[in-house]
């Protein structure tokens, strides 16, 4: 499988940052170009900011991150109107939404009203403040990020919710050899410096425009709508996989594909990405948690290839 | 094409199927009369011509009516009612315009296979018929659905004759039967072979060149060695210095002696046109109507024309009774004159032998010491025939060894006969039955000793003792071998071919018993071992009824049911792959269902990197065919040729 050069190029410079994360880097990537919100659900630490900031750089995105905690409002992000007496008027001052990237952090620590605020735009694509509509920035992308570990004092996403975020990954613990790499040179900031852009805002909305050109065929729609039928006749799940599920497995699979220098889609495609998108979708039938990665992995062996 | 011609070839190739059996009975110009019909069909068919007029076809009607009756006479018998039925119907493509005239046709086809049961029963016409009821239901179905496919209306009106299979099973079975059948068929072959009233030189040996079989047996063969099974029939009794005649004799009442063995044998015995009935040596009663002689012979009321199975009994050891002194005196009767060197030699046998039995012991060490010799191509003989063989040519077949001893134990004074039947059989081991042939036709001589009564001596026996174990092929030599059997040098086809023809004869004789053999007394002993009492018809017909139901309900649950969907009918190219991973299962790399096609390249490298250069392209091809946008038809064959070639 030949790759897609520029695209090898962005994850080889995000490699020398982020160590040893190179499928979460390819997962992100696509995520980006398919149009769609990424979360990412792990400890705090782990380099969750350092791999947004990596790739907002590589492909020279603006890049603004956003603490979320309890007491913040709706204005605290997409930004509010305040008089200017100079000009005797309201001026709107855009929140932090009104950039490329945007790192949501700990997004579960702010209240559901907060929550939607946000989550409005990411699917709109556009803020209405006090009447008045403004359309984000594009591309716009957001990387919410979510601890698993500590419900106190916390509003967890509800399914609703989590349904409008692409995909979802964790990142994990470096391996010992990353690590050592990692604890040997420090310094994490200065090499972030060291980052070049690869692509510019324009480059990106053009290939997001060609992903959409990548050409699906018979055999694989039959086979993602294969999948989802399995997912709404199968007694493990709870519920199956909505019809917006559907076009999100379809749009991640589309840019996985053209990422890996492809114009057509093929199976293989659907299944490396499915357990990312679909995996916080799905909730197990018995006690209507998620199923271990592994679990659905072999569920979805189930389904043959058309 | 509009349905009016679409279903016009079908229509053809249907009534040409169903007329084909009866073609060979026809008049000859019935046959030119159907094909230039046919012939005319197909230029509709074409287009090349109009349909023709009403009235022309009416008048031609008329004139094939008048013309199939007057070819017989005005007489009206079967294979006239069907020469008419067959005129008609030739003509009726040509008027299949309208959906009811092809129906009529349909209908009329089916008419026309069934009258071939006025003919024959035989099982090879069972299969035909079931065909051509097979390819006239394909024809109505295409008639319903002219623009279909071929292939389709084969599948669905093989699939229709296939559903009927049980239905027609049971009508068999349990649908009352009339005693004697429907169809009384007469047999319609002509010059059967077997033995006749008289016995001269070289008649047993004409019989000997027919491979016709004569007669089926089912006996216990361990009761009966080969070298033992002398199958009576005839009894010669007068001889005229070169013939030996069979004369007209009282019927007499037979009875083996007490604490004798006897056999038991079931004969089927095949039309050979006189009375004689065929059992073991020695036979003292017959299971069929029968005229039962002192000679041990038995004779049927008719001619035999038709196959008949009986039972026969036969002891193993011969009563020692006594003929009455009239009888004795016809067994002694030779003529007058001829033959002298003979009668010196049987005089001085009797001179010098002291007892009955010693001159028949001479006689047979003479036959013994002498070169004579088996053949089936013995030299014709001149005024004294028993001279000439005994002493000049010696070289004769077992008619010439019967004659020439009761000839001589004759003119020594001891009553004597010839007994004419059949020696030997072939086991056929696909049907557990002996097949007895006319090339086994033997005829022996029978010595009346004073103490012992009618004694059985083979001289055939002596001079080629290989006849009475392997049959006439074994006893012929080696230079006659070879023209009369040319298979018997090379034993794989020989053997080969001999075994289809057993098994051929195996699957008939099933056919003959079993179904053809399936009369209204038969039935009645199924019935009643089913449990049905069929003294009256509530019974039978209740059960017809519920059997009737319950096929019909299977059926359309059969049709009715929804199949287990199994998705789309892969097209050309995914079966090739489909193909490609079958190759590659063998070699080593199974395909898990939800694997797709890059990760089995991984899978081949990883598993049999020695075929992954191989493979590789194709399985890329198919990617970019079942994948990608747009793909050519010569990409697509290219693929499915290149799987075609690809060996792993």
């Amino acid at each position: 499988m030949n790759r897609n050069a520029l695209f090898e190029q962005v994850v080889e410079q995000a490699g020398t940052v982020v160590l040893g994360k190179d499928r979460q880097v390819r997962l992100c990537l696509t995520c980006l170009f398919a149009r769609g919100h990424l979360l990412i659900e792990d400890l705090p630490g782990i380099g969750k900011t350092t791999l947004a900031k990596v790739l907002s750089r590589s492909l020279g995105l603006e890049f603004r991150r956003v603490q979320f905690t309890s007491d913040m409002l709706p204005g605290d992000i997409l930004g509010t109107s305040v008089f200017d007496q100079t000009s005797a008027s309201f001026v709107f001052h855009p929140g932090p939404i009104f950039t490329q990237v945007l790192l949501a952090d700990e997004i579960n620590r702010a209240t559901p009203k907060t929550q939607s605020a946000l989550l409005e735009a990411m699917e709109e694509r556009q803020v209405t403040v006090e009447g008045e509509t403004r359309p984000l920035s594009a591309p716009f992308f957001v990387i919410a990020t979510q601890n698993p570990l500590e419900q106190h004092g916390t509003f967890p996403l509800p399914e609703s919710q989590l349904d409008r975020f692409l995909m979802r990954i964790r990142l994990g613990y470096p391996d010992r050899e990353a690590e050592e790499t990692l604890l040997r040179e420090g310094r994490i900031e200065r090499k972030l410096s060291c980052v070049d852009r690869c692509l510019t805002p324009d480059d990106v909305l053009r290939i997001q425009q060609q992903i959409d050109e990548v050409h699906l065929s018979e055999a694989v729609l039959a086979y993602v709508q294969d999948l989802i039928a399995f997912t709404r006749e199968s007694k493990h799940f709870a519920v199956g996989l909505s019809p917006r599920a559907g076009l999100a497995l379809l749009r991640a699979a589309r840019a996985w594909a053209f990422l890996h220098g492809r114009e057509f889609l093929i199976p293989e495609d659907v299944q490396q990405i499915m357990p990312w998108v679909v995996a916080h979708r799905l909730r197990s039938r018995e006690d209507l948690r998620e199923l271990p990665a592994e679990r659905l992995a072999l569920l979805m062996q189930r389904v043959p290839i058309p | 094409m509009t349905s009016k011609f679409s279903s016009i070839p079908m229509m053809l190739a249907a009534t040409a199927a169903a007329f084909a059996p009866h073609a060979g009975r026809m008049p000859v110009w019935v046959l030119i009369w159907c094909a230039a019909a046919w012939g005319w069909g197909l230029l509709i068919w074409k287009q090349k011509t109009g349909w023709p007029p009403r009235w022309g076809l009416n008048l031609l009607a008329f004139a094939g009516f008048i013309g199939a009756l007057a070819s017989f006479g005005f007489a009206f018998d079967r294979t006239a009612g069907v020469t008419i039925l067959s005129v008609m119907l030739s003509l009726k493509p040509l008027e299949a315009r309208t959906y009811r005239d092809r129906m009529i046709t349909v209908f009329l086809v089916y008419f026309l296979i069934l009258s071939n049961l006025l003919f024959s029963n035989a099982l090879p016409m069972f299969f035909y018929m079931l065909g051509s009821v097979a390819l006239t239901t394909m024809l109505l179905v295409r008639i319903q659905d002219p623009e279909g496919k071929s292939g389709r209306h084969a599948a669905l009106a093989g699939g229709t004759v296939l559903l009927a299979l049980p239905v027609m099973a049971l009508f068999f079975f349990l649908f009352p039967r009339i005693p004697g059948g429907i169809f009384r068929l007469t047999e319609t072959t002509t010059a059967r072979t077997g033995f006749t009233q008289e016995m001269s030189p070289g008649s047993v040996s004409r019989l000997v060149l027919s491979r016709d079989i004569a007669f089926r047996v089912e006996l216990a063969q361990a009761q009966v060695p080969p070298g033992k099974r002398y199958w009576r029939g005839v009894v010669y009794s007068d001889f005229d210095g070169r013939n030996w005649q069979s004369l007209p004799q009282p019927p007499a009442a037979l009875s083996p002696e007490p604490g004798v063995e006897t056999v038991v044998q079931q004969i089927e015995l095949e039309p050979h046109r006189q009375r004689w009935l065929f059992a073991l040596d020695l036979p003292f009663d017959v299971s069929t109507a029968a005229v039962a002689h002192a000679d041990y012979t038995f004779k049927a009321p008719e001619p035999i024309k038709e196959r008949i199975r009986y039972r026969a009994l036969s002891a193993m050891q011969r009563p020692a009774r006594t003929p009455a002194p009239e009888e004795a005196a016809r067994y002694l009767r030779i003529p007058a004159a001829g033959n002298p060197d003979a009668r010196d030699l049987a005089a001085r046998w009797q001179k010098e032998s002291r007892s009955p039995a010693e001159i028949v012991e001479r006689a047979l060490a003479f036959f013994g010491r002498q070169e004579f010799v088996y053949s089936l191509t013995p030299p014709l003989l001149g005024d004294d025939p028993i001279d000439e063989f005994l002493f000049q040519s010696r070289k004769g077949f077992c008619e010439h060894y019967a004659s020439a001893f009761a000839f001589l134990m004759r003119a020594a004074g001891l009553p004597s006969r010839i007994v004419g039947g059949y020696l030997g059989g072939e086991t056929n081991p696909f049907g557990g039955y002996l097949i007895v042939r006319q090339s086994d036709a033997h005829a022996w001589a029978e010595v009346r000793l004073p103490e012992r009564g009618w004694v059985r001596i083979d001289p055939t026996a002596v001079v080629a003792p290989e006849r009475a174990e392997g049959g006439t092929e074994a006893a012929v030599p080696p230079e006659e071998r070879m023209s009369r059997y040319p298979f018997s040098e090379m034993p794989l086809i020989g053997d080969a071919a001999r075994n289809l023809l057993l098994g051929l004869d195996a699957a008939n004789t099933f056919w003959n018993r079993r179904i053809m053999g399936y009369t209204a007394g038969a039935q009645r002993r199924l019935l009643s071992r089913l449990g049905l009492s069929a003294d009256s018809w509530k019974e039978p017909a209740a059960a017809f009824c519920a059997a009737l139901l319950l096929i019909s309900a299977a059926g359309a649950l059969l049709v009715l049911l929804p199949r287990p969907s199994l998705g789309k009918k892969p097209d050309s190219v995914q079966r090739s792959y489909l193909k490609l991973c079958a190759k590659l299962a063998k070699a080593g790399v199974v395909r898990r269902p939800d694997q797709g096609p890059c990760d089995l390249i991984e899978e081949v490298r990883r598993l049999r990197p020695d075929l992954a250069l191989l493979v590789s392209p194709a399985i890329e091809r198919y990617v970019r065919l079942r994948y990608g946008p747009g793909p050519t038809a010569a990409e697509r064959s290219r693929f499915i040729d290149e799987v075609r070639r690809l060996s792993l």
